[in-house]
């Protein structure tokens, strides 16, 4: 191999390729940020044209993954998912891995045309419900059924946005681009060694593993030992007298006793109590904590327990009001605030008794921890309630609370999605265009408001993505792609193409972890493909292989499904470390397997 | 927050008495003007009150239901200037709003009959009956003006902590008198205390709630205990969930109020209110 | 000048010496406290309070007398009546005889404090009392 010199311009773009692998890591900024950097920077180093720097945004990749996440917002709206669920369910019968099964392979499926975030949310309330009803611990299903949503996303071209990104990075290396289900061998392939995998080893890697008693059992009984029972109180005449005010908050702190309700003498009754409301004399209140618990209050303070719940019989009646889990939304607007600067109480109108954080539960100072994507807040309220705020998508909840969703809209959601797929199977039109149609349709057809359609997507994904394209072009135009890659060429020396797909899986996990899939799809893509055409392997493989194994992100707890199904799942980072790591050998070692059989490299 | 209250009957040299005593004690001397002043401020209609203020008895005429939120303005507006003023107040249209308090001074001043008559019959030039009944006859007019707006006979002078009785309209008499005021606001017992200050601010606070919602609820009552505020009102009764909740959250808007509770039905406001009503000689 | 203040709570209610003793020893007083007046007057004649808080309305001897009584013994002890009977007419008889202040029951800990406080300062103490 001859031994090209690195210019000036090769050396510019290893050095933005190494600024945003740092800022990347380092996260000093926001990861589209460094997106946008990359876009604004790259022409003003003259390492490429401003209309190559502003392609990303105008390419088939970013109209695809808009699209994409209209639909499934659509899709989202309509609970067409929810309704999936239940037949899929009988059809698996009583056997619990079955049953796991059959809900993996579902949501594979969905994954394999909507995003993968969006396939694990918009499950969430169904594993939820099955998990309850089935008596099967949430930390069994949840891990296994996440990682099928992650590899359901490799089963179609559409399924994850490295693979919608593949073509539009091949593209101008003049290789002929991929089909929809050009990948769908390999995606079930690994779906399936995904599920063979939890059957034999789930027991030794979830927590819980095998009916142990430990956090992730049976979520209802998880409630009800954090929240003990709900009892009605009463307070004497003379309660405030010579006394300094004690609030709903004190009495959480002092006896973890959580006050759900406050009734004043004039008999009007408060259902969401702000953590400094007052108790005061002549009040009845209603409060969920263990007897000992409430006994010990009562009688420090000298409030007397009733017999039964009288007041407020009607509003603690299963009908109205009721406990739910509610997670943290990847996008909503309490990250990084606090329930008290959000104001929530005033503005949803229910109680928050306790958060899940990974595997610890926090039953007071509720109101000034700042909030994590992933966070499973315990919510006590209405009914009428929670339907608001699941409006408000600031939660999952994974406890379904209405399903008085429009049917009708349903059936057209799912006419729409199939038009699209009819178009790029059938009619073989671009994918953009026919998703894009398809999402059009929906918005037509009212499934969802334009306005709707607008705050479902993304705009990180859309940036991170249009931003890191121009970094790719500038690292293939300037031979940077090609120098690297004779190095490492000259560094693993001539290997057969088995050896050397394997070693390019292996950078694209590695990278994927650092720096997000769609960077490490982006900067890999074109180093890969001047490596498979120097060493004689089909660069199309090759391209191909990082498209793929930039999902394999098991490891860290950090990757949005991961994130999502950590709280609710009382999953500690090392639990994923474990199944994470042994899921990632062996997607590498079946992709690699898959290639070698049957498309003969 | 300091007050002196001088109520006189007809001719007698109220005014200028109560100039004095201001004067003396350093604070503003005001009388029924001061209504009207400061109604704008408490969002009261001024033009109406203006023909009350300016003509007592024409608040006779009215029907009950406008009398009683006219004496709801006139209440708020006084109950508020008297908290936030030391004012020697004179005249008997605010006179008996704020009771109970011990560090307010509630002086009468009397003359003598015969001498209000010789000064009736040189003013109108009339008879000496003639200005018998006259003076009768505004006397008569007072009492009953007192009872219909306040329940109370104003004239008696068991509803007073001092009473002067000026003999002759002369100016040394008046003298006499602004000493005798002056001297007895200094006594130990006519200090302010905490339980005054209070009785003061709970007074006046429920006067300005009683005014904000008596077009709305024409038989408000509002007994308030230190920013505790408890509420009466029959309309409430008819009115749902939301609008019990709706009036809760507006009284809270009001400076001063920290909890409220609100009550259709007079018995549970009367249990309630039972230790927090303020004491009354009646 | 000493540090803390030495207070004289005297109220037959049990649940006003209950809750006010340690309401008040929180601010920094030396409280001493008496269910029954009789007993009081005693530790009256024995030590000079700086302040005495007393109930009015008590069975064998009132508040008024107990005034009476603490006022012949120092001029310096500031008396704060505490009654559940209040009216203008007890006010002013209070006060007429010399009491620092007077509040009606029932009432929060920090109306008496802040009462407290300003005796204090009344008293001449340097430190404020932190309320």
């Amino acid at each position: 191999m001859e031994a090209t010199a690195v210019t000036t311009e090769m050396m510019m773009v290893m050095a933005m390729i190494g600024i945003a692998i740092f800022l990347f890591i380092a996260e000093w900024i926001r990861v589209d940020m460094v997106a946008i950097l990359m876009t604004v920077s790259l022409p003003l180093l003259h390492l490429v044209t401003p209309k190559e720097a502003f392609s990303g945004f105008s390419s088939n990749a970013v109209i695809s993954i808009i699209a994409v996440i209209i639909i499934g917002a659509g899709l989202d709206k309509t609970a067409v998912i929810n309704r999936m669920v239940r037949p899929v369910v009988r059809i698996a019968g009583n056997s619990s891995s079955r049953v796991v099964i059959a809900m993996g392979v579902t949501v594979a499926l969905i994954s394999s045309f909507m995003q993968n975030i969006g396939a694990a949310a918009l499950f969430l309330p169904a594993i939820k419900r099955v998990s309850k009803s089935m008596n099967i611990s949430l930390s069994r299903m949840l891990m296994p059924i996440g990682f099928c949503a992650i590899l359901g996303g490799t089963i179609t071209l559409v399924g994850c946005s490295p693979l919608i990104l593949l073509n539009d990075l091949i593209a101008p290396f003049k290789l002929k681009p991929f089909n929809l289900f050009d990948v769908t061998p390999i995606g079930l392939a690994l779906v399936g060694s995904g599920i063979v995998f939890f059957i034999f080893f789930g027991k030794f890697v979830l927590p819980g593993g095998d009916g142990g008693k430990k956090s992730g059992e049976e979520p209802v009984s998880d409630i009800s030992a954090a929240l003990g029972d709900l009892f009605e109180l009463k307070t004497p005449p003379d309660f405030t007298d010579f006394r300094d005010p004690i609030t709903v908050k004190d009495i959480r702190n002092r006896y973890l006793v959580n006050v759900v309700g406050l009734a004043g003498r004039d008999g009007i009754k408060q259902l969401s109590l702000v953590p400094d409301t007052q108790i005061r004399s002549g009040n009845d209140l209603v409060a969920y904590g263990t007897a000992e618990n409430v006994r010990k209050m009562a009688q420090e303070q000298g409030i007397q327990i009733k017999d039964q719940v009288e007041v407020f019989k009607n509003e603690m009646s299963a009908s109205t009001t009721g406990t739910i889990e509610a997670v943290v939304a990847p996008r909503s607007s309490l990250i990084g605030t606090t329930l008290r600067q959000a104001h929530f109480w005033e503005q949803f109108q229910v109680n928050p008794l306790a958060i899940y954080r990974s595997d610890k539960v926090f039953h007071i100072g509720l109101s000034d921890m700042e909030l994590r994507s992933g966070d499973s807040i315990l919510l006590h309220g209405t009914w009428e309630r929670f339907n608001i705020l699941q409006e408000r998508h600031n939660f999952i909840f994974t406890t379904p609370v209405s399903e008085a969703l429009k049917p009708e809209k349903g059936l057209i959601a799912g006419f729409w999605l199939a038009v699209s797929l009819t178009m790029i199977i059938f009619f073989k039109i671009q994918l953009s265009v026919s998703l894009l149609t398809g999402a059009f349709g929906m918005i037509v057809c009212r499934v969802l408001t334009i306005d709707e359609a607008y705050q479902s997507v993304d705009w990180r994904t859309v940036f991170l993505l249009a931003g890191l394209i121009p970094l790719g072009i500038a690292t293939e135009n300037t031979g940077t792609a090609a120098w690297i890659a004779r190095e490492i060429l000259n560094l693993i020396g001539n290997v057969p193409a088995v050896v050397l797909l394997t070693v390019i899986a292996m950078l694209a996990t590695g990278f994927t972890l650092v720096i997000s899939n769609v960077g490490a799809t982006v900067l890999l893509v074109p180093l890969v493909v001047n490596m498979a055409i120097a060493s004689g392997t089909d660069p199309r493989m090759a391209a191909l292989v990082v498209g793929i194994a930039t999902s394999n992100s098991f490891m860290l707890p950090t990757h949005q499904v991961n994130a999502l199904y950590m709280g609710p799942g009382r999953y500690r980072s090392v639990d994923f470390m474990k199944a994470g790591g042994m899921m990632s050998i062996l997607f590498i070692v079946v992709l690699v397997a898959i290639l070698y059989v049957f498309y003969g490299i | 927050m300091n007050v002196i209250t001088i109520s006189t009957d007809r001719y007698t040299k109220g005014k200028e008495i109560a100039e004095s005593v201001a004067q003396k004690m350093g604070y503003k001397c005001v009388s029924r003007e001061v209504i009207l002043s400061t109604a704008e401020a408490l969002g009261v209609p001024e033009m109406k009150l203006m023909r009350t203020i300016k003509d007592p008895p024409t608040i006779l005429k009215m029907f009950s239901r406008d009398r009683k939120r006219y004496m709801a303005y006139i209440r708020s507006v006084v109950a508020n200037y008297m908290l936030e003023h030391d004012i020697v107040y004179h005249g008997f249209v605010g006179n008996p709003i704020i009771r109970g308090v011990s560090h307010i001074l509630k002086v009468r001043i009397i003359a003598n009959l015969e001498d209000r008559i010789r000064l009736e019959m040189e003013r109108e030039n009339v008879s000496e009956e003639k200005a018998r009944g006259i003076i009768a006859s505004m006397d008569e007019q007072q009492k009953k003006w007192g009872k219909a707006v306040y329940g109370i006979d104003i004239t008696n002078p068991a509803f007073y902590d001092l009473v002067i009785n000026v003999g002759h309209i002369g100016a040394d008499d008046n003298q006499d008198a602004v000493d005798t005021i002056v001297n007895t606001a200094g006594h130990k017992k006519y200090q302010q205390n905490t339980y005054s200050i209070n009785c003061m601010k709970n007074i006046a606070l429920s006067c300005r709630i009683e005014a904000a919602f008596i077009d709305e609820h024409p038989g408000i009552e509002v007994i308030c205990d230190k920013g505790n505020v408890c509420v009466y009102s029959k309309a409430l009764k008819r009115k749902n969930h939301k609008q019990v909740l709706a009036l809760k959250e507006e009284i809270m808007k009001i400076d001063g109020v920290e909890h409220v509770e609100v009550f259709g039905e007079k018995q549970m406001f009367n249990e309630c209110t039972i230790g927090t009503r303020p004491k009354l000689e009646s | 000048m000493k540090e803390k203040l030495d207070l004289l709570l005297v109220d037959d209610e049990t649940i006003v010496l209950q809750r006010l003793k340690p309401a008040l020893t929180k601010i920094g007083c030396q409280v001493e406290t008496f269910g029954d007046a009789k007993e009081a007057l005693k530790r009256i004649d024995a030590k000079v309070f700086d302040i005495v808080v007393t109930d009015i309305m008590m069975a064998d001897v009132n508040g008024i007398e107990l005034l009476e009584y603490i006022q012949k013994k120092s001029d310096r002890t500031k008396v704060i009546m505490i009654t559940g009977y209040a009216t203008e007419a007890l006010a002013r008889e209070a006060m007429g005889k010399g009491a620092f202040d007077i509040i009606a029951k029932p009432f929060r800990p920090d109306d008496l404090r802040n009462m407290i406080a300003r005796a204090a300062a009344a008293l001449g103490f340097k430190e404020k009392i932190v309320v």
